[in-house]
């Protein structure tokens, strides 16, 4: 009729949301059970054993429990729901408890329930109390099957980044080559690859693209691709840096998403390495004669991704006997604006083999000065030791 | 992270306060996204109240560098101190960003 105002109260669906609440009660009244079933569907249980055991045996989205009786033991019973699985550690339980038992109510909170239920029953305020308590453990179940499956995804991209690592290295008379991941279980953009593509030159990459997603491991897995094509054919690094940048931009364009690399060719027989970097940290070289680091002055240019208008350089270098390279995707982190941790640490280890040095570098405790971020992602690091002088046949 | 908006004419210049690291550098690239529809001709970051920038946080620079040049908005980086400009000359990227000390 016009003017009337209908006033719609939405009810409950219980057959919907499929709630299901166990009620351990004396209730004699029904009062309580009938409140209950407004929002979802009761389970009376006839004793705290019976109780406990469909607990852990069935699906339940809450435990109702009336205190105040001399049959329930309500303190000793929270402790046992909440004991005995991980999935009742946060099981939702609500205490009936009268009023006046102030006593109660708190040793009922003490022991860990969730909230209590006002004895006399008061319906609309127990039916919206105990709506938003089953509403809330439908988000956190729901959060905590989110935070599941990414934790799985991410997981499974860490795998897939080990998917991308050389399977072993090159065995070279006069070289050792050690790759070495300090693993936390988690991804993070960085991958190394080392391979001999001719007699006269030895492939040396590391990468590390920004971010920790799926995203990242296929920029990472693109750019080992690409890395391998052109490197097979390119004359020189700087020319390799060039087309591999054009790639990133023609890909991916330039959404800030770079992928820094350091990318050098090692002609093994005259330990001639010439190499670059493109927004990578510069390695460090660790002389054997002076046992100090030596200074490289490697040339390079910005990371891959990032402009069009960038030249890229190469540097050359002999390495001596003795002498390492060690590279490390640690960049940027705090130790790295820590002067002297890495250094030191490296100083340590010099007269470990760079299989060796390689581990102790990327499993070590991180050092004094690194910061809290050092610990918390994934770091390579690759040792290359001319060990001593072997001509290496050429084929 | 803190951000300070100050328009004057036709430049918006923003001081970043607290660190450029992954876990906060989502809301400079926001503020400075939405900052697009004021339209300025130049936007300026200063960073004298940062004190350090890792990789997430230079990736958002450069990709708030890509989307301004896309729109005809000069992008300014200005006061970073000693530690964060080193980031910048570790990564080379100090030759990319107009990065002055005033």
């Amino acid at each position: 009729m016009p003017g009337d105002v209908e006033r719609v109260v939405p009810m409950a669906n219980k057959g919907e949301r499929g709630w299901r609440v166990l009620v351990l009660s004396a209730d004699r009244s029904g009062d309580l059970s009938a409140t209950i079933s407004l929002v979802a569907e009761v389970f009376p249980t006839i004793n705290e054993d019976d109780l406990l055991g469909r607990v852990h045996r069935e699906r339940v989205d809450a435990v109702v429990l009336e205190a105040g009786s001399p049959l329930i033991d309500v303190v000793s019973l929270i402790h046992d729901i909440r004991a005995r699985q991980k999935s009742t550690r946060f099981l939702p339980i609500l205490v009936a408890v009268d009023r006046s038992e102030v006593l109660l109510r708190e040793q009922a909170f003490m022991a860990g329930a969730t909230d209590v239920i006002d004895l006399p029953i008061e319906a609309i305020e127990t039916k919206a109390r105990l709506e938003q308590i089953l509403r809330s453990r439908s988000w956190h179940a729901q959060l905590a099957e989110s935070d599941a499956t990414l934790e799985r995804e991410r997981r499974e991209t860490a795998a897939a980044r080990h998917e991308l690592m050389p399977r072993e290295m090159p065995q070279l008379p006069g070289w050792e080559f050690a790759a070495r991941i300090r693993n936390l279980g988690r991804f993070t953009g960085d991958s190394y690859d080392v391979y001999r593509v001719s007699p006269n030159r030895v492939v040396i990459s590391v990468a590390d693209a920004l971010g920790s997603d799926v995203v990242s491991l296929i920029r990472l897995a693109m750019v080992r691709g690409w890395v391998r094509a052109v490197c097979g054919r390119a004359g020189t690094v700087a020319e390799a840096m060039e087309e591999l940048n054009a790639l990133m931009l023609d890909t991916f364009g330039d959404d800030g998403r770079f992928v820094t690399l350091y990318l050098g060719f090692l002609d093994p027989a005259t330990a001639r390495l010439v190499h670059g970097c493109a927004g990578f940290i510069e390695p460090v070289l660790w002389g054997e004669s002076t046992s100090s680091q030596l200074t490289l002055g490697l040339e390079g240019g910005p990371p891959l991704g990032v402009s069009s208008e960038v030249v890229y350089r190469e540097s050359e270098l002999v390495l001596d006997v003795g002498s390492r390279l060690i590279l490390g995707t640690h960049a940027l982190q705090r130790e790295h604006v820590a002067p002297g941790s890495l250094a030191e640490r490296i100083a340590a280890g010099s007269r470990l083999s760079a299989t060796r040095m390689a581990e102790q570098l990327a499993t070590g405790e991180p050092h004094p000065g690194e910061g809290s971020s050092a610990s918390t992602r994934d770091v390579t690091f690759i040792v290359i030791q001319r060990r001593r002088e072997v001509p290496v046949e050429p084929g | 992270l803190e951000l300070i908006l100050d328009g004057k004419d036709e430049t918006l210049t923003i001081r970043i306060i607290g660190e450029l690291v992954a876990t906060t550098c989502a809301s400079l690239r926001e503020v400075v996204t939405d900052s697009i529809t004021r339209k300025p001709k130049r936007i300026v970051l200063d960073m004298s109240g940062v004190p350090f920038v890792d990789t997430s946080g230079l990736g958002v620079l450069v990709g708030l560098r890509a989307t301004l040049k896309t729109n005809k908005i000069d992008l300014e980086v200005v006061n970073p101190s000693e530690r964060v400009v080193n980031v910048f000359r570790l990564t080379k990227l100090d030759g990319v960003f107009g990065i002055s000390s005033g």
